[in-house]
């Protein structure tokens, strides 16, 4: 029997797989840092194109197609006549779409996720080579079916990356029946992938650790993608099974959603929602983990209170899952029962501010070095701390009254994704950089990058919070059609010049992204001078990761130990003979 | 992007409209908005003053704790009474948010509408505003959601007699100032949402049902934008309306003008969609 | 402290060796939690959709009787029959198992297997055409017909994938029972045998719930 198990565990460890060189190693290569590298290229190419249609929107939204001038033309001398209302929705449906689905999970998750997970635990790879492969596989193409929508018959999906029914259900009220029809099908294979994605992180994490590291020695970034692989597990079939029914409603005469036959529109809304919630924080938490190991490295301090910010991780997990209401205070759900989902939201806020002020308490008595992976940490906990206030407002049940809906939600979640995700995806790939190609990023192209990106994204969305409570709605093609919103005209022409600014800026990080993959400076093992088991190998690292599997003997983030040499002592680096079990830190082992 | 440019596609008009608080909360003139701002208010000071303490803290610690030669970081893997104090603080802050806040949402949402509240039904379609108000019986004809059709935008029996004196419009709304009113909102395809900023207002109207919790009391008269704030199709970004506080008897003058709506869905297409009008 | 305390669950981590849960199977549970979600999602809505016709009106006036009555009607026992078919063939996978594990093939048991899932499926074919004969289809009835078809459906698309996956371990078995004839040692390899009965078993218990709620309650 033990020869049997034996030899599963070989066949399924991935050792058995052979490298594949070339240009298969692209296609065929089931070697999990192959597969991340394929994330990280794909997701950052999907960014352009998502930032590209944000920028189209917001031309719009400055300069409307279909404003009436003083002298009664219709349309701005500067808008771009082919930005029609219906392009328009299309517009910022399918920019959520590529943002959420196509960049910020699959760069947290697929790129991060794949390529750091084994290193951090020290193993060869994922505990499915093939099945994380195929993840991969599915994920492009359901990004290309997505996008297909746009060269179709009436356009991509335009009902909004809510996709709320029976707008989206009914041919005759979408006018996009191909494009929503294609919209859902990526969703649904999406949906796929990231399942697989999930339970291969989880069978991965729980039995592939190298030994001695227990639950309590894994670095926050894993942990938090642990977490994460739970909610993606447990909302996106939820997600899928919504998306089908949406397919049948749409194409085969069915009525789930359509009240005309007894359907319900608003059982789309809560099962989107019961994905939806957790998706947010399936987009954050990855974050938060690696900000945090960013955040320890270059303050060169252990995380103030890790177990704290394992279990608010924790607590957001199981949280996520009945908060999902407070998307829908305003739809005319039982209104008891959204006094209940009230509740519950503020008590989910709790964790997050155990996270802030855990981050804050890291970089307390720090030596903090200001590299531009630490800078990009810090906005992104700056930011979050914005995007988590503004929350506070929305979760309350009465202001969501005057604010749901309005530029105040867009400012609202743009600080938790684009200022909390995307500065810690900046944040990660500074920091990892170096081990997956070897060298390092530019420092003074990176620094300009991140002033240009901060400033100007503050510049974009903080008065996105004004013209919200100036009482602008969301997805309106031309705000100049209100009276009531002209006078903000001024502020949404600002943001749309600081969104073009934000825009460009990124290509100063393309241009250094790919620049230094052959002239950056080399990296070596451990340009950081960091203590996870990543570090302690070759950048990048060879087939198999480890040559010999590596042994924990200490937690992840032992720097400025007294007593040593260097301020950071590796996590497999065997304690001194005379140190004996002194710390609870240094024991060998102890209980997860 | 020189600011003249900016400016120059600002013209006269748009600029008179909205004089004061232009890139703020709109005045407000619904009853319920007090306690909405109210929240609203108490909210961004503790948000705000916990931002600027966040924020002060960080940047000292980023200028003090500096990296400089031989002086190494501190090791410390917490404080476990700070991570009770800063657990137990923000639960109370956020529970005592949400009880206030339920207590005003109970107050706006569940409490049974007075009963001299003027009834009036606005249901929404792509891309326009079916209203309708009560005849001098002050009674609205009752609106079952599965009746509502094409024809009948109000789910109405034609039999009704609370119906016969209903009078219908298009896009327009008038309410008398200081008199509650009750909306009854529905839709008769897609979700809409009745959104009025100056009244602090909004709601979903979702196509199936028919909700009549929403109730308000303008304190103030003027003229004033309905906006639907749901996406709802091509048409969205111009579907809306024309809404008026008046005083009552101007409202009065206004509603004995109106001709009672004789058969249950001709109003509709007698009207002038105002909504789609200029497309 | 001993490396068994490891994890919380029990596991020792692979490269320490020694009997365990292997991968495929931990995984496989994992992805099974996953697609009961699917299947909770889809039976969510059903309740939501059923509650909101109100009492007296599921199933539809003149929608196709399918809920068992007493006595049963023909639907019914024919419905009854293929449940306890379904059910059985759990067994038979289950025995044809255990007969692997003490050395034989357990190509009967699998085999029969795979003719139980078969006849399953074909009744479901037969019901679903009987029902379109009376009128009854995705579009008709209303929410009615939408959540039959696309639960049975749903379902009977798993049914088909383990079908496949049940065909495979009975093919293999066949090999193993060639090997057993002429002397030779089979393979030892239990792995895609064990998957898939996890996947037939879950398949079974998601049969027993949309059952009752589809055909009972």
């Amino acid at each position: 029997m033990s020869t049997i198990a034996a030899s599963h565990v070989a066949e399924a460890h991935g050792h058995g797989h052979e490298e594949a060189t070339g240009w298969k190693k692209y296609i065929w290569s089931l070697d999990h840092k192959i597969i991340g590298l394929q994330y990280l290229f794909t997701s950052l190419g999907f960014l352009l194109v998502g930032g590209a249609l944000a920028l189209l929107l917001r031309w719009q939204l400055a300069y409307p197609s279909t404003q009436v001038m003083p002298n009664g033309d219709v349309g701005n001398p500067m808008s771009l006549p082919f930005i029609n209302p219906q392009f328009y929705n299309a517009l910022f449906t399918m920019h959520a779409t590529v943002m959420v689905f196509l960049v910020v999970m699959p760069l947290l998750i697929g790129a991060f996720g794949n390529y750091l997970i084994p290193l951090k635990i020290g193993t060869g790879d994922m505990a499915f080579p093939l099945i994380n492969e195929l993840s991969y596989w599915f994920f492009l193409a359901s990004g290309l079916i997505m996008l297909a929508g746009f060269f179709v018959a009436g356009g991509a999906a335009a009902g909004g990356w809510t996709s709320y029914a029976p707008l989206s259900t009914v041919a005759a009220y979408n006018g996009t029946k191909m494009g929503q029809t294609l919209w859902a099908a990526g969703i649904f294979i999406n949906g796929l992938a990231s399942i697989m994605g999930a339970f291969n992180y989880i069978t991965t994490i729980v039995n592939m650790r190298a030994p001695g590291l227990g639950f309590f020695r894994l670095p926050l970034t894993v942990w938090a993608l642990f977490i994460t692989a739970f909610l993606l597990l447990l909302a996106v079939p939820v997600l899928s099974a919504a998306g089908a029914m949406l397919i049948l409603d749409l194409n085969f005469g069915t009525s789930f959603f359509n009240p005309a036959k007894g359907g319900q529109p608003l059982l789309w809304q809560h099962l989107f929602w019961f994905f939806g919630h957790p998706e947010v924080y399936i987009m954050i938490l990855p974050a938060m983990g690696m900000a945090s190991d960013v955040l320890s490295i270059f303050s060169r301090k252990p995380i103030f209170g890790y177990k704290a910010m394992v279990f608010a991780m924790i607590a957001i997990g199981f949280l996520g899952f009945i908060v999902w209401g407070h998307h829908m205070f305003v739809s005319g759900m039982n209104l008891v029962l959204s006094a209940a989902f009230g509740v519950s939201t503020m008590v989910i806020a709790v964790p997050s501010a155990i996270k802030t002020f855990n981050w804050l308490g890291t970089i307390w008595g720090g030596s903090i070095r200001f590299t531009t992976a630490m800078l990009n940490a810090l906005a992104f906990v700056a930011m979050f701390v914005i995007g988590g206030f503004s929350g506070i407002f929305m979760a309350s049940t009465p202001v969501n009254i005057f604010v749901h809906h309005t530029y105040f939600i867009v400012a609202h979640f743009h600080y938790v994704l684009f200022g909390g995700s995307i500065f810690a995806i900046f944040a990660s790939i500074y920091t990892w950089y170096p081990k997956m190609f070897g060298r390092m990023l530019d420092e003074t192209l990176g620094k300009i990058h991140f002033a240009l990106t901060f400033v100007f994204f503050n510049l974009c969305f903080f008065p996105m919070h004004n013209v919200g409570l100036g009482g602008m709605m969301r997805r309106i093609a031309d705000p100049t059609a209100y009276e009531h919103l002209r006078s903000l005209q001024p502020i949404n022409q600002f943001i749309t010049l600081s969104a073009i600014g934000l825009g460009f800026s990124q290509l100063i990080f393309f241009w250094n992204f790919f620049r230094s993959l052959k002239h950056g400076q080399p990296a070596g093992k451990n340009p950081w001078q960091a203590t996870t088991l990543e570090w302690t190998v070759d950048s990048p690292p060879g087939h198999g990761n480890f040559a010999v599997t590596p042994t924990v003997y200490h937690g992840p983030y032992e720097y400025s130990l007294p007593g040593h040499s260097r301020d950071f002592v590796m996590q497999n680096e065997p304690p001194a003979p005379d140190a004996g079990s002194g710390s609870p830190a240094r024991r060998p082992v102890h209980a997860g | 992007m020189p600011s003249s440019l900016l400016l120059s596609t600002l013209s006269p008009l748009q600029a008179e409209i909205r004089q004061t608080s232009v890139w703020w909360l709109p005045r407000n003139v619904n009853m319920f908005g007090h306690e909405i701002d109210f929240i609203f208010y108490v909210i961004l000071w503790i948000t705000g003053i916990t931002a600027v303490a966040v924020f002060s803290v960080m940047i000292y610690f980023i200028v003090k704790y500096r990296a400089r030669p031989g002086v190494p970081a501190i090791h410390s893997h917490g404080n476990s009474a700070l991570e009770v104090i800063w657990t137990t603080i923000p639960v109370f802050i956020f529970l005592a948010l949400a009880i206030y806040g339920n207590e005003q949402w109970t107050q706006m949402r569940l409490r049974t509408p007075p009963a001299d509240a003027l009834p009036v039904a606005v249901v929404g379609e792509q891309f326009g505003w079916n209203v309708r108000y009560p005849g001098p019986d002050g009674k609205l004809a009752k609106m079952t959601a599965s009746k509502v059709s094409k024809d009948n935008p109000f789910g109405i029996d034609p039999q009704d007699p609370d119906g016969r004196d209903d009078f219908t419009t298009y896009g327009e709304l008038v309410f008398p100032v200081g008199r509650p009113v009750r909306l009854y909102l529905s839709s008769k395809d897609v979700i809409h949402a009745f959104y009025v900023p100056e009244f602090r207002l909004y709601q979903d109207m979702v196509p199936g049902r028919v909700y009549d919790f929403v109730w308000f009391k303008a304190e103030a008269t003027g003229h004033f934008q309905l906006a639907c704030n749901q996406l709802c199709g091509q048409g969205h970004y111009k579907m809306f309306g024309k809404l008026s506080v008046v005083p009552e008897p101007e409202y009065e003058a206004w509603a004995k003008g109106k001709a009672p709506a004789t058969t249950a869905g001709s109003e509709a297409n007698s009207s002038t969609p105002v909504a789609v009008a200029g497309r | 402290m001993s490396t068994a305390t490891l994890t919380s669950s029990g596991h020792v981590p692979a490269s320490a060796g020694g009997p365990r849960f292997t991968l495929p199977k931990f995984g496989m549970l994992v992805f099974l939690a996953s697609e009961a979600m699917l299947f909770a999602g889809l039976i969510g809505g059903y309740i939501v959709l059923r509650l909101a016709q109100g009492p007296g009106n599921w199933p539809p006036p003149g929608a196709p009787e399918i809920g068992v009555r007493i006595p049963p009607t023909f639907l019914n026992w024919v419905m009854i029959v293929n449940t306890v078919i379904l059910l059985s063939s759990s067994l038979t996978f289950h025995w044809g198992e255990v007969r692997m594990r003490k050395g034989g093939s357990g190509l009967i048991g699998y085999a029969l297997t795979a003719l139980l899932g078969a006849i399953f499926l074909g009744v479901q074919a037969w019901e679903w055409h009987h029902l379109k004969g009376e009128g009854m289809w995705f579009d008709s009835f209303g929410t009615y017909g939408s959540c039959f078809f696309t639960m049975t459906g749903f379902h009977g698309l798993h049914v088909l994938l383990g079908l496949l996956g049940v065909l495979w371990v009975a093919a293999r078995a066949g090999l193993r029972q060639m090997k057993l004839f002429s002397g030779q040692t089979p393979n030892p390899s239990h792995t895609f045998e064990e998957l898939t009965g996890y996947y037939w078993h879950f398949v079974d218990v998601v049969w027993i719930f949309l059952y009752s709620i589809l055909y009972v309650l």
